[in-house]
């Protein structure tokens, strides 16, 4: 029993909870880039906490179901066609042999997730599905076809409601980095206090922002970095590390992004504008 | 363990714990003795640890509800390590064909540098080097012991595309494209082995940090004689 991708839309992988070992190997961590929404797909059709989902940016994927399930497309706020008319998205959609789904667009946020009961199956690798080029298959192409287990009982439990609150706010909780005290007075209490936008560049990888801070630090003795390290580079851009970022970095990591952050931020469009809001939570000493 | 250190939480889950001290080996193994004791002693609640040069980034399985608790742990293992050389391993032979078709940096580098193409395969071939971390790509290592006539800074722009196995020098650093990838190093030539194969899960990466390697200049033909042999047996 398979799906069958139609349309491949802006980019589509295969996305679980990502890789728990692999990093001394330069081995990125990956999975979903909104963890909240990715784990709420699987909630919704009472899957384990780590079943594969579909992941899309966007617009424009098209599915095509072989057997009968059940799924949920989680999304911030979209409009999604099955058999060209619109559903509801977050919901527990009953799908048929034969049945086409269509991301006709997102209204809010980028990413969206399409779950299936019990999960896609696809190759693993150090124990997770996730793709990332050079481990599995970069993303999904036309007329690929990815397997789930067909399934005809009943739905079983109330859909529970996505929490909408989640994502309205643009004041982004972070840490400070380990260089973020060489930073002077002045570019702390910028990056405590104005706004910030991001810039079009956005992917799995990083994240831009656009605004420039002088920069006046030098380049560091190359280092690890997370998903959600803000890297400040010699011109004075700040790149926010998303879910695929390398393991180690050269450029001071002035801030870090909260695991909540990171998937507020993963939503945000090009040109959003958000607040850093910093919190205390490391304390050190040399 | 009696260098400088900062133990310093970077997010719920993740601790950096940072020597103040220049790259040396005496520090990365430490650093390594350190993150094996860590990974066995305490494997209950620590996923993974990453080394660099001079630190380790210590992710834990769950969110750290009191810093101090882990940070006295983390003392208490720091202070409690031994100096173990564990850096003996045998070293392990790198063929590179330093050819100008796979070399593309070779006279740029022989002009800025002032040594001859030759001197310069000599200076980079001769050395033992050390694998201080596996980063960048999967696989990738960063290699220290660079000799000091090629030190050499890294291009302003990065190439879009440099081939899997390609040798290069970065500042004092020199390393291998594990993969194919982007990249800003400077290459002075091509290694016909792979060093990163997804397709072996019981070995999918050919070095790890602490190990030492020494490249081994051969020919063109040499290079696809021993590329078809990998592709044919994966080495």
């Amino acid at each position: 029993m398979s799906i069958n991708v139609k349309q491949t839309g802006l980019y589509a992988t295969i996305q679980d909870e990502g890789r728990t070992e692999g990093m001394p190997q330069g081995i990125p961590i990956s999975g979903a880039m909104d963890f909240n929404l990715y784990r709420f797909a699987n909630h919704v059709l009472g899957n384990k906490e780590n079943s594969a989902c579909i992941e899309f940016y966007q617009q424009g994927l098209k599915l095509e179901f072989d057997s009968p399930t059940f799924i949920c497309i989680a999304v911030l706020d979209g409009e999604i066609l099955l058999n060209d008319e619109q559903i509801e998205s977050n919901s527990i959609i009953k799908i048929k042999s034969g049945d086409q789904i269509l991301i006709k667009q997102l209204i809010e946020g980028n990413w969206g997730y399409i779950a299936v009961k019990d999960g896609f199956q696809s190759g693993a690798f150090l124990g997770s599905q996730s793709f990332y080029k050079a481990l599995t298959q970069h993303q999904l192409k036309k007329s690929d076809k990815i397997i789930y287990v067909s399934y005809e009982g009943v739905s079983g439990a109330d859909c529970p409601i996505l929490n909408l609150e989640y994502y309205k706010t643009s004041v982004l909780d972070v840490f400070k980095g380990p260089e973020f005290q060489k930073l002077s007075q002045t570019l702390q209490y910028q990056l405590n206090n104005a706004e910030f936008s991001l810039s079009t560049s956005q992917n799995r990888m990083a994240y831009e922002i656009q605004e420039r801070l002088d920069n006046e630090l030098e380049e560091i003795t190359t280092g690890p970095v997370l998903p959600g390290t803000v890297q400040y580079t010699p011109e004075g851009k700040m790149i926010a590390l998303m879910r695929d970022a390398q393991v180690t970095g050269g450029y001071p990591r002035i801030l870090q992004f909260s695991e909540k952050a990171i998937n507020l931020l993963s939503q945000k469009r090009a040109k959003s504008k958000f607040k850093f809001n910093l919190i205390e939570i490391n304390l050190e000493k040399i | 363990m009696s260098h400088k250190f900062r133990i310093f939480q970077i997010n719920e889950r993740s601790i950096l714990v940072e020597f103040d001290e220049e790259i040396n080996e005496n520090l990365l193994n430490h650093l390594l003795y350190l993150k094996n004791k860590l990974l066995t002693d305490k494997h209950e609640l620590i996923l993974q640890v990453i080394n660099s040069y001079n630190s380790l980034l210590i992710i834990y399985k769950h969110t750290i509800n009191n810093f101090y608790e882990a940070k006295k742990d983390l003392l208490e293992q720091i202070y409690d390590s031994k100096i173990v050389n564990i850096l003996d391993s045998p070293i392990k032979k790198i063929p590179v064909c330093y050819d100008h078709d796979y070399g593309w940096d070779l006279e740029l580098l022989s002009e800025d540098l002032s040594l001859s193409v030759d001197e310069i395969i000599k200076n980079h071939s001769e050395a033992v080097y050390t694998v201080y971390f596996i980063g960048f790509l999967p696989g990738f290592p960063y290699l220290g012991g660079l000799d000091s006539s090629l030190f050499h800074r890294r291009k302003s722009q990065p190439r879009r595309q440099i081939p899997s196995g390609s040798v290069g020098i970065a500042d004092q650093q020199t390393g291998i494209y594990s993969l194919d990838s982007p990249g800003g190093w400077q290459i002075i030539g091509r290694s016909p082995i792979q060093l990163f194969d997804s397709e072996n899960p019981t070995r999918y990466c050919y070095l790890q940090a602490g190990d030492k390697i020494q490249f081994e200049p051969i020919t063109k033909d040499e290079f696809e004689d021993i590329q078809s042999q990998f592709n044919y047996n994966k080495w």
